[in-house]
Protein backbone atom coordinates (compact mmCIF):
# COMPACT_ATOMS: atom_id res chain seq x y z
CA UNK A 1 0.00 0.00 0.00
CA UNK A 2 2.86 2.34 0.91
CA UNK A 3 4.49 1.41 -2.37
CA UNK A 4 1.37 2.43 -4.28
CA UNK A 5 1.05 5.70 -2.42
CA UNK A 6 4.75 6.36 -3.08
CA UNK A 7 4.17 5.59 -6.75
CA UNK A 8 1.34 8.14 -6.95
CA UNK A 9 3.33 10.83 -5.12
CA UNK A 10 6.34 10.17 -7.34
CA UNK A 11 4.10 10.35 -10.38
CA UNK A 12 2.72 13.69 -9.22
CA UNK A 13 6.25 15.00 -8.66
CA UNK A 14 7.56 13.79 -12.02
CA UNK A 15 4.50 15.15 -13.78
CA UNK A 16 4.95 18.62 -12.30
CA UNK A 17 8.64 18.51 -13.22
CA UNK A 18 7.84 17.53 -16.80
CA UNK A 19 5.13 20.18 -17.07
CA UNK A 20 7.51 22.85 -15.79
CA UNK A 21 10.23 21.88 -18.23
CA UNK A 22 7.69 21.90 -21.06
CA UNK A 23 6.46 25.32 -19.98
CA UNK A 24 10.05 26.61 -19.94
CA UNK A 25 10.61 25.17 -23.40
CA UNK A 26 7.47 26.90 -24.63
CA UNK A 27 8.56 30.18 -23.10
CA UNK A 28 11.95 29.84 -24.79
CA UNK A 29 10.33 29.15 -28.16
CA UNK A 30 8.02 32.12 -27.66
CA UNK A 31 10.95 34.39 -26.75
CA UNK A 32 12.90 33.21 -29.81
CA UNK A 33 9.88 33.84 -32.01
CA UNK A 34 9.45 37.30 -30.50
CA UNK A 35 13.13 38.08 -31.14
CA UNK A 36 12.83 36.92 -34.75
CA UNK A 37 9.77 39.09 -35.13
CA UNK A 38 11.60 42.12 -33.72
CA UNK A 39 14.59 41.52 -36.03
CA UNK A 40 12.26 41.19 -39.01
CA UNK A 41 10.38 44.35 -38.04
CA UNK A 42 13.58 46.37 -37.65
CA UNK A 43 14.94 44.98 -40.94
CA UNK A 44 11.74 45.92 -42.76
CA UNK A 45 11.82 49.35 -41.16
CA UNK A 46 15.40 49.90 -42.28
CA UNK A 47 14.84 48.66 -45.82
CA UNK A 48 11.75 50.87 -46.07
CA UNK A 49 13.76 53.87 -44.83
CA UNK A 50 16.43 53.07 -47.39
CA UNK A 51 13.86 52.87 -50.18
CA UNK A 52 12.23 56.17 -49.19
CA UNK A 53 15.67 57.82 -48.87
CA UNK A 54 16.67 56.63 -52.32
CA UNK A 55 13.33 57.75 -53.79
CA UNK A 56 13.73 61.16 -52.19
CA UNK A 57 17.29 61.50 -53.43
CA UNK A 58 16.94 60.00 -56.91
CA UNK A 59 13.42 61.03 -57.94
CA UNK A 60 12.29 64.09 -56.02
CA UNK A 61 15.83 65.45 -55.64
CA UNK A 62 16.57 65.04 -59.34
CA UNK A 63 13.24 66.55 -60.38
CA UNK A 64 13.78 69.53 -58.11
CA UNK A 65 17.26 70.02 -59.61
CA UNK A 66 15.80 69.93 -63.14
CA UNK A 67 13.05 72.41 -62.17
CA UNK A 68 15.67 74.67 -60.62
CA UNK A 69 17.71 74.57 -63.84
CA UNK A 70 14.63 75.38 -65.92
CA UNK A 71 13.83 78.31 -63.62
CA UNK A 72 17.38 79.54 -64.02
CA UNK A 73 17.07 79.37 -67.82
CA UNK A 74 13.70 81.17 -67.72
CA UNK A 75 15.20 83.82 -65.51
CA UNK A 76 18.03 84.23 -67.97
CA UNK A 77 15.70 84.59 -70.97
CA UNK A 78 13.43 87.21 -69.47
CA UNK A 79 14.03 90.93 -69.25
CA UNK A 80 11.00 91.73 -67.10
CA UNK A 81 12.33 92.73 -63.64
CA UNK A 82 9.12 91.66 -61.88
CA UNK A 83 9.32 88.22 -63.43
CA UNK A 84 13.05 88.02 -62.69
CA UNK A 85 12.33 88.72 -59.01
CA UNK A 86 9.61 86.09 -58.99
CA UNK A 87 11.93 83.52 -60.62
CA UNK A 88 14.65 84.32 -58.08
CA UNK A 89 12.26 83.80 -55.17
CA UNK A 90 11.06 80.53 -56.67
CA UNK A 91 14.66 79.39 -57.19
CA UNK A 92 15.42 80.16 -53.52
CA UNK A 93 12.39 78.16 -52.43
CA UNK A 94 13.52 75.32 -54.65
CA UNK A 95 16.97 75.48 -53.07
CA UNK A 96 15.37 75.18 -49.63
CA UNK A 97 13.26 72.24 -50.79
CA UNK A 98 16.30 70.56 -52.29
CA UNK A 99 18.26 70.99 -49.07
CA UNK A 100 15.36 69.71 -46.98
CA UNK A 101 15.00 66.69 -49.25
CA UNK A 102 18.71 65.93 -48.93
CA UNK A 103 18.53 66.27 -45.14
CA UNK A 104 15.54 63.91 -44.97
CA UNK A 105 17.30 61.49 -47.24
CA UNK A 106 20.48 61.57 -45.10
CA UNK A 107 18.45 61.11 -41.91
CA UNK A 108 16.64 58.14 -43.32
CA UNK A 109 19.78 56.49 -44.65
CA UNK A 110 23.26 57.53 -43.67
CA UNK A 111 25.71 56.72 -46.48
CA UNK A 112 28.57 57.62 -44.13
CA UNK A 113 27.49 54.85 -41.76
CA UNK A 114 27.56 52.22 -44.47
CA UNK A 115 30.83 53.45 -46.00
CA UNK A 116 32.89 54.63 -43.02
CA UNK A 117 31.24 53.18 -39.89
CA UNK A 118 29.57 54.36 -36.73
CA UNK A 119 32.27 56.73 -35.44
CA UNK A 120 32.29 58.76 -38.65
CA UNK A 121 28.50 58.71 -38.91
CA UNK A 122 28.17 60.07 -35.37
CA UNK A 123 30.77 62.75 -36.14
CA UNK A 124 28.82 63.61 -39.26
CA UNK A 125 25.56 63.79 -37.32
CA UNK A 126 27.11 66.11 -34.72
CA UNK A 127 28.63 68.31 -37.42
CA UNK A 128 25.24 68.67 -39.11
CA UNK A 129 23.44 69.62 -35.89
CA UNK A 130 26.24 72.03 -35.07
CA UNK A 131 26.25 73.47 -38.59
CA UNK A 132 22.51 74.08 -38.45
CA UNK A 133 23.30 76.42 -35.61
CA UNK A 134 20.67 74.93 -33.35
CA UNK A 135 23.02 73.69 -30.70
CA UNK A 136 26.69 73.42 -29.93
CA UNK A 137 27.44 69.75 -30.48
CA UNK A 138 30.76 67.97 -30.00
CA UNK A 139 31.94 64.39 -30.09
CA UNK A 140 34.97 62.75 -28.54
CA UNK A 141 36.13 59.25 -29.40
CA UNK A 142 38.24 57.39 -26.85
CA UNK A 143 40.14 54.32 -28.04
CA UNK A 144 40.32 52.87 -31.52
CA UNK A 145 37.02 52.22 -33.12
CA UNK A 146 36.86 48.88 -34.92
CA UNK A 147 34.03 48.45 -37.37
CA UNK A 148 31.12 46.29 -36.25
CA UNK A 149 28.51 44.44 -38.32
CA UNK A 150 26.38 46.98 -40.19
CA UNK A 151 23.22 45.99 -38.31
CA UNK A 152 24.91 46.65 -34.95
CA UNK A 153 26.24 50.01 -36.12
CA UNK A 154 22.89 50.94 -37.59
CA UNK A 155 21.05 50.11 -34.36
CA UNK A 156 23.49 52.17 -32.24
CA UNK A 157 23.27 55.01 -34.73
CA UNK A 158 19.46 54.98 -34.68
CA UNK A 159 19.45 55.03 -30.86
CA UNK A 160 21.83 58.00 -30.85
CA UNK A 161 19.73 59.71 -33.53
CA UNK A 162 16.56 59.20 -31.48
CA UNK A 163 18.15 60.46 -28.26
CA UNK A 164 19.56 63.52 -30.03
CA UNK A 165 16.15 64.21 -31.56
CA UNK A 166 14.61 64.05 -28.10
CA UNK A 167 17.16 66.53 -26.79
CA UNK A 168 16.52 68.88 -29.72
CA UNK A 169 12.78 68.67 -29.24
CA UNK A 170 12.31 68.66 -25.48
CA UNK A 171 15.47 69.48 -23.53
CA UNK A 172 15.80 73.22 -24.15
CA UNK A 173 19.56 72.62 -24.20
CA UNK A 174 22.28 74.71 -25.76
CA UNK A 175 25.02 72.13 -25.77
CA UNK A 176 25.29 68.38 -26.43
CA UNK A 177 28.39 66.32 -25.75
CA UNK A 178 28.89 62.86 -27.16
CA UNK A 179 31.55 60.48 -25.92
CA UNK A 180 32.23 57.18 -27.64
CA UNK A 181 34.45 54.87 -25.61
CA UNK A 182 35.80 51.88 -27.53
CA UNK A 183 37.19 48.98 -25.53
CA UNK A 184 36.04 45.38 -25.23
CA UNK A 185 32.59 46.97 -25.48
CA UNK A 186 31.18 50.18 -26.87
CA UNK A 187 30.03 52.89 -24.54
CA UNK A 188 28.19 55.87 -25.88
CA UNK A 189 27.52 58.78 -23.56
CA UNK A 190 25.18 61.57 -24.57
CA UNK A 191 25.05 64.55 -22.26
CA UNK A 192 23.13 67.80 -22.57
CA UNK A 193 22.74 70.92 -20.48
CA UNK A 194 18.99 71.14 -20.84
CA UNK A 195 16.18 71.17 -18.32
CA UNK A 196 16.82 67.60 -17.24
CA UNK A 197 14.81 64.49 -17.38
CA UNK A 198 12.84 62.99 -14.52
CA UNK A 199 12.86 59.29 -14.99
CA UNK A 200 9.69 57.62 -13.88
CA UNK A 201 8.15 54.23 -14.49
CA UNK A 202 6.03 55.33 -17.44
CA UNK A 203 8.54 57.37 -19.41
CA UNK A 204 11.02 54.78 -20.76
CA UNK A 205 8.36 52.74 -22.52
CA UNK A 206 5.97 55.41 -23.67
CA UNK A 207 6.23 56.94 -27.13
CA UNK A 208 7.22 55.43 -30.43
CA UNK A 209 10.79 56.74 -30.28
CA UNK A 210 11.47 55.25 -26.87
CA UNK A 211 9.83 51.99 -27.93
CA UNK A 212 12.18 51.91 -30.90
CA UNK A 213 15.16 52.53 -28.58
CA UNK A 214 14.00 49.72 -26.33
CA UNK A 215 13.64 47.30 -29.27
CA UNK A 216 17.07 48.13 -30.63
CA UNK A 217 18.67 47.83 -27.19
CA UNK A 218 17.08 44.38 -26.90
CA UNK A 219 18.51 43.36 -30.27
CA UNK A 220 21.96 44.62 -29.30
CA UNK A 221 21.70 43.03 -25.84
CA UNK A 222 22.75 46.46 -24.68
CA UNK A 223 21.87 48.52 -21.63
CA UNK A 224 20.79 52.11 -21.28
CA UNK A 225 21.29 54.13 -18.15
CA UNK A 226 19.99 57.56 -17.25
CA UNK A 227 22.47 59.09 -14.85
CA UNK A 228 20.68 61.25 -12.31
CA UNK A 229 21.97 63.85 -9.84
CA UNK A 230 23.32 66.09 -12.53
CA UNK A 231 23.01 69.74 -11.63
CA UNK A 232 21.67 70.52 -15.04
CA UNK A 233 20.75 68.41 -18.03
CA UNK A 234 20.71 64.71 -18.62
CA UNK A 235 23.35 62.09 -19.21
CA UNK A 236 22.49 58.87 -20.96
CA UNK A 237 24.95 55.98 -21.16
CA UNK A 238 24.51 53.13 -23.60
CA UNK A 239 26.69 50.06 -23.16
CA UNK A 240 26.89 47.62 -26.04
CA UNK A 241 28.73 44.30 -25.77
CA UNK A 242 30.78 43.64 -28.87
CA UNK A 243 30.73 40.51 -30.97
CA UNK A 244 33.93 38.53 -31.29
CA UNK B 1 -7.49 -2.87 22.47
CA UNK B 2 -7.46 -6.39 21.06
CA UNK B 3 -7.32 -7.35 17.42
CA UNK B 4 -11.05 -8.13 17.42
CA UNK B 5 -11.90 -4.64 18.70
CA UNK B 6 -9.60 -3.10 16.11
CA UNK B 7 -11.27 -5.25 13.48
CA UNK B 8 -14.74 -4.04 14.52
CA UNK B 9 -13.63 -0.41 14.66
CA UNK B 10 -12.07 -0.64 11.18
CA UNK B 11 -15.19 -2.38 9.89
CA UNK B 12 -17.45 0.43 11.09
CA UNK B 13 -15.05 3.11 9.82
CA UNK B 14 -14.83 1.40 6.46
CA UNK B 15 -18.60 1.07 6.19
CA UNK B 16 -19.15 4.66 7.30
CA UNK B 17 -16.55 6.00 4.85
CA UNK B 18 -18.97 5.37 1.97
CA UNK B 19 -20.93 8.38 3.26
CA UNK B 20 -18.08 10.68 2.17
CA UNK B 21 -18.32 10.04 -1.61
CA UNK B 22 -22.12 9.88 -1.33
CA UNK B 23 -22.16 13.33 0.31
CA UNK B 24 -19.71 14.77 -2.24
CA UNK B 25 -21.73 13.19 -5.06
CA UNK B 26 -25.04 14.68 -3.86
CA UNK B 27 -23.62 18.15 -3.21
CA UNK B 28 -21.72 18.43 -6.47
CA UNK B 29 -23.91 16.36 -8.78
CA UNK B 30 -25.05 19.32 -10.91
CA UNK B 31 -21.47 20.11 -11.90
CA UNK B 32 -20.60 16.58 -12.94
CA UNK B 33 -19.90 15.34 -16.43
CA UNK B 34 -20.96 11.91 -17.71
CA UNK B 35 -17.96 10.12 -16.24
CA UNK B 36 -18.49 11.49 -12.76
CA UNK B 37 -22.23 10.78 -12.90
CA UNK B 38 -21.42 7.14 -13.71
CA UNK B 39 -19.10 7.15 -10.71
CA UNK B 40 -21.79 8.58 -8.41
CA UNK B 41 -24.13 5.84 -9.59
CA UNK B 42 -21.41 3.30 -8.79
CA UNK B 43 -20.96 4.75 -5.26
CA UNK B 44 -24.71 4.56 -4.58
CA UNK B 45 -24.85 1.03 -5.93
CA UNK B 46 -21.90 0.03 -3.76
CA UNK B 47 -23.63 1.40 -0.64
CA UNK B 48 -26.87 -0.34 -1.60
CA UNK B 49 -25.13 -3.68 -2.13
CA UNK B 50 -23.43 -3.38 1.28
CA UNK B 51 -26.81 -2.69 2.87
CA UNK B 52 -28.53 -5.59 1.10
CA UNK B 53 -25.61 -7.83 2.04
CA UNK B 54 -26.06 -7.01 5.74
CA UNK B 55 -29.81 -7.67 5.50
CA UNK B 56 -29.25 -11.01 3.72
CA UNK B 57 -26.76 -12.21 6.34
CA UNK B 58 -28.48 -10.96 9.49
CA UNK B 59 -32.18 -11.37 8.65
CA UNK B 60 -32.26 -14.15 6.10
CA UNK B 61 -29.15 -16.02 7.33
CA UNK B 62 -28.20 -16.64 3.72
CA UNK B 63 -24.85 -16.34 1.87
CA UNK B 64 -24.26 -13.05 0.06
CA UNK B 65 -21.92 -14.65 -2.50
CA UNK B 66 -24.55 -14.50 -5.29
CA UNK B 67 -25.05 -10.79 -4.66
CA UNK B 68 -21.34 -10.08 -4.84
CA UNK B 69 -20.96 -12.09 -8.05
CA UNK B 70 -23.49 -9.83 -9.74
CA UNK B 71 -21.95 -6.77 -8.09
CA UNK B 72 -18.43 -7.60 -9.40
CA UNK B 73 -19.71 -7.59 -12.97
CA UNK B 74 -21.70 -4.36 -12.56
CA UNK B 75 -18.78 -2.71 -10.76
CA UNK B 76 -16.47 -3.64 -13.63
CA UNK B 77 -18.89 -2.27 -16.23
CA UNK B 78 -19.38 1.04 -14.39
CA UNK B 79 -15.70 1.65 -13.67
CA UNK B 80 -14.76 0.71 -17.24
CA UNK B 81 -17.34 3.17 -18.56
CA UNK B 82 -15.84 5.81 -16.28
CA UNK B 83 -12.34 5.11 -17.68
CA UNK B 84 -13.81 5.25 -21.18
CA UNK B 85 -14.83 8.88 -20.61
CA UNK B 86 -11.23 9.79 -19.68
CA UNK B 87 -9.89 8.94 -23.13
CA UNK B 88 -10.48 10.73 -26.41
CA UNK B 89 -9.38 8.37 -29.12
CA UNK B 90 -12.13 6.26 -30.61
CA UNK B 91 -9.92 3.16 -30.80
CA UNK B 92 -9.27 3.31 -27.05
CA UNK B 93 -12.94 3.91 -26.31
CA UNK B 94 -13.70 0.80 -28.37
CA UNK B 95 -11.06 -1.14 -26.46
CA UNK B 96 -12.93 -0.47 -23.20
CA UNK B 97 -16.13 -1.91 -24.64
CA UNK B 98 -14.22 -5.00 -25.77
CA UNK B 99 -12.76 -5.26 -22.24
CA UNK B 100 -16.32 -5.33 -20.84
CA UNK B 101 -17.24 -8.20 -23.18
CA UNK B 102 -14.04 -10.11 -22.34
CA UNK B 103 -14.57 -9.68 -18.62
CA UNK B 104 -18.23 -10.73 -18.94
CA UNK B 105 -17.10 -13.92 -20.61
CA UNK B 106 -14.43 -14.55 -17.93
CA UNK B 107 -16.98 -13.88 -15.18
CA UNK B 108 -19.39 -16.46 -16.64
CA UNK B 109 -16.60 -19.06 -16.79
CA UNK B 110 -15.59 -18.31 -13.18
CA UNK B 111 -19.20 -18.42 -11.96
CA UNK B 112 -20.28 -21.63 -13.63
CA UNK B 113 -17.06 -23.60 -14.05
CA UNK B 114 -14.29 -22.54 -11.66
CA UNK B 115 -16.12 -21.33 -8.54
CA UNK B 116 -19.73 -22.51 -8.70
CA UNK B 117 -22.19 -22.50 -5.80
CA UNK B 118 -21.78 -20.38 -2.68
CA UNK B 119 -18.07 -19.77 -3.13
CA UNK B 120 -16.88 -16.15 -3.37
CA UNK B 121 -15.83 -15.05 -6.84
CA UNK B 122 -12.18 -14.48 -5.91
CA UNK B 123 -10.89 -15.34 -9.41
CA UNK B 124 -13.22 -12.88 -11.13
CA UNK B 125 -12.35 -10.23 -8.52
CA UNK B 126 -8.63 -10.80 -9.08
CA UNK B 127 -9.04 -10.51 -12.86
CA UNK B 128 -11.17 -7.41 -12.38
CA UNK B 129 -8.31 -6.00 -10.26
CA UNK B 130 -5.81 -6.72 -13.03
CA UNK B 131 -8.01 -4.91 -15.55
CA UNK B 132 -8.48 -1.93 -13.25
CA UNK B 133 -4.73 -1.66 -12.54
CA UNK B 134 -4.05 -1.76 -16.29
CA UNK B 135 -6.65 0.94 -16.97
CA UNK B 136 -5.22 3.12 -14.19
CA UNK B 137 -1.69 2.76 -15.53
CA UNK B 138 -2.95 3.60 -19.03
CA UNK B 139 -4.53 6.76 -17.61
CA UNK B 140 -1.30 7.75 -15.84
CA UNK B 141 0.68 7.09 -19.02
CA UNK B 142 -1.73 9.23 -21.05
CA UNK B 143 -1.58 12.07 -18.53
CA UNK B 144 2.21 11.92 -18.39
CA UNK B 145 2.71 11.91 -22.16
CA UNK B 146 0.12 14.57 -23.01
CA UNK B 147 1.01 17.00 -20.17
CA UNK B 148 -2.09 19.13 -20.73
CA UNK B 149 -3.35 19.33 -17.13
CA UNK B 150 -1.97 22.41 -15.40
CA UNK B 151 -2.52 21.32 -11.79
CA UNK B 152 -2.79 17.59 -11.49
CA UNK B 153 -3.66 17.70 -7.81
CA UNK B 154 -6.74 19.73 -8.70
CA UNK B 155 -7.89 17.23 -11.29
CA UNK B 156 -10.74 15.00 -10.08
CA UNK B 157 -9.82 12.13 -12.41
CA UNK B 158 -6.33 11.96 -10.86
CA UNK B 159 -7.76 11.34 -7.37
CA UNK B 160 -10.36 8.90 -8.60
CA UNK B 161 -7.91 6.84 -10.65
CA UNK B 162 -5.46 6.90 -7.72
CA UNK B 163 -8.27 5.54 -5.51
CA UNK B 164 -9.00 2.78 -8.01
CA UNK B 165 -5.32 1.89 -8.36
CA UNK B 166 -4.66 1.74 -4.61
CA UNK B 167 -7.84 -0.20 -3.87
CA UNK B 168 -7.59 -2.82 -6.59
CA UNK B 169 -3.80 -3.25 -6.43
CA UNK B 170 -4.01 -3.58 -2.65
CA UNK B 171 -6.81 -6.11 -2.87
CA UNK B 172 -5.03 -8.07 -5.57
CA UNK B 173 -1.88 -8.17 -3.44
CA UNK B 174 -3.98 -9.30 -0.48
CA UNK B 175 -5.59 -12.01 -2.62
CA UNK B 176 -2.23 -13.26 -3.89
CA UNK B 177 -0.78 -13.35 -0.36
CA UNK B 178 -3.81 -14.97 1.19
CA UNK B 179 -3.92 -18.62 2.05
CA UNK B 180 -7.36 -20.20 2.24
CA UNK B 181 -6.29 -22.54 4.98
CA UNK B 182 -4.98 -19.66 7.09
CA UNK B 183 -8.02 -17.44 6.50
CA UNK B 184 -10.04 -19.90 8.48
CA UNK B 185 -7.84 -19.14 11.52
CA UNK B 186 -9.49 -16.29 13.37
CA UNK B 187 -6.39 -14.14 14.01
CA UNK B 188 -5.33 -14.33 10.38
CA UNK B 189 -8.92 -13.70 9.27
CA UNK B 190 -9.08 -10.52 11.38
CA UNK B 191 -5.79 -9.18 9.96
CA UNK B 192 -6.80 -10.02 6.40
CA UNK B 193 -10.11 -8.23 6.61
CA UNK B 194 -8.68 -5.33 8.61
CA UNK B 195 -6.36 -4.51 5.71
CA UNK B 196 -9.30 -4.80 3.34
CA UNK B 197 -11.27 -2.33 5.48
CA UNK B 198 -8.37 0.13 5.48
CA UNK B 199 -8.12 -0.14 1.69
CA UNK B 200 -11.84 0.41 1.38
CA UNK B 201 -11.73 3.48 3.63
CA UNK B 202 -8.81 4.97 1.63
CA UNK B 203 -10.71 4.20 -1.58
CA UNK B 204 -13.79 6.06 -0.34
CA UNK B 205 -11.80 9.04 0.96
CA UNK B 206 -9.93 9.46 -2.32
CA UNK B 207 -13.17 9.06 -4.28
CA UNK B 208 -14.77 11.75 -2.13
CA UNK B 209 -11.83 14.10 -2.82
CA UNK B 210 -12.11 13.36 -6.53
CA UNK B 211 -15.85 14.05 -6.53
CA UNK B 212 -15.48 17.15 -4.40
CA UNK B 213 -12.90 18.79 -6.67
CA UNK B 214 -14.75 20.70 -9.36
CA UNK B 215 -14.08 19.02 -12.66
CA UNK B 216 -12.38 21.22 -15.20
CA UNK B 217 -13.19 21.22 -18.90
CA UNK B 218 -10.05 19.21 -19.56
CA UNK B 219 -11.39 16.32 -17.49
CA UNK B 220 -14.46 15.97 -19.58
CA UNK B 221 -12.67 16.21 -22.88
CA UNK B 222 -9.36 14.49 -22.20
Amino acid sequence: MLLLVSFIILFLFLYQKKRLSQELKMQKVEAEYKDELIVATVDIQESERKRIALDLHDNIGSLLSVIRLKMYQLNKNTSNPALQESYRETTDMLDDMLETTRTFSRELMSPTLEDFGLAHALENLCTRIHADGIMHTSIQIVGTYRRQPLKTELNIFRIAQELLNNILKHANATEIKLLLVCSDRLELQIEDNGKGFIKNEKTPTSGLGLKSIETRLHLLKASLEYIPNLKKGTKVVIRVPLQE
Amino acid sequence: MGSKEIYILLKYCSEASILLPIGAGILRFKRFNTGLRILVFYVFLSALVDLISVIIIHYFKHSNAELFRAYTLIEFVLLTLYFRTLFNRKAIKGFFLIAVLVFGFIDIICTYLLQPGDEFDSYASAIEGLFMISFSLCYFYKVFTEVVIVKLEKESSFWIVSAILIYFAGNLFLFLCSDNTLVSIQEYFLKYWSIDFILNAIFNILLAIGLWITPTKLTSSS
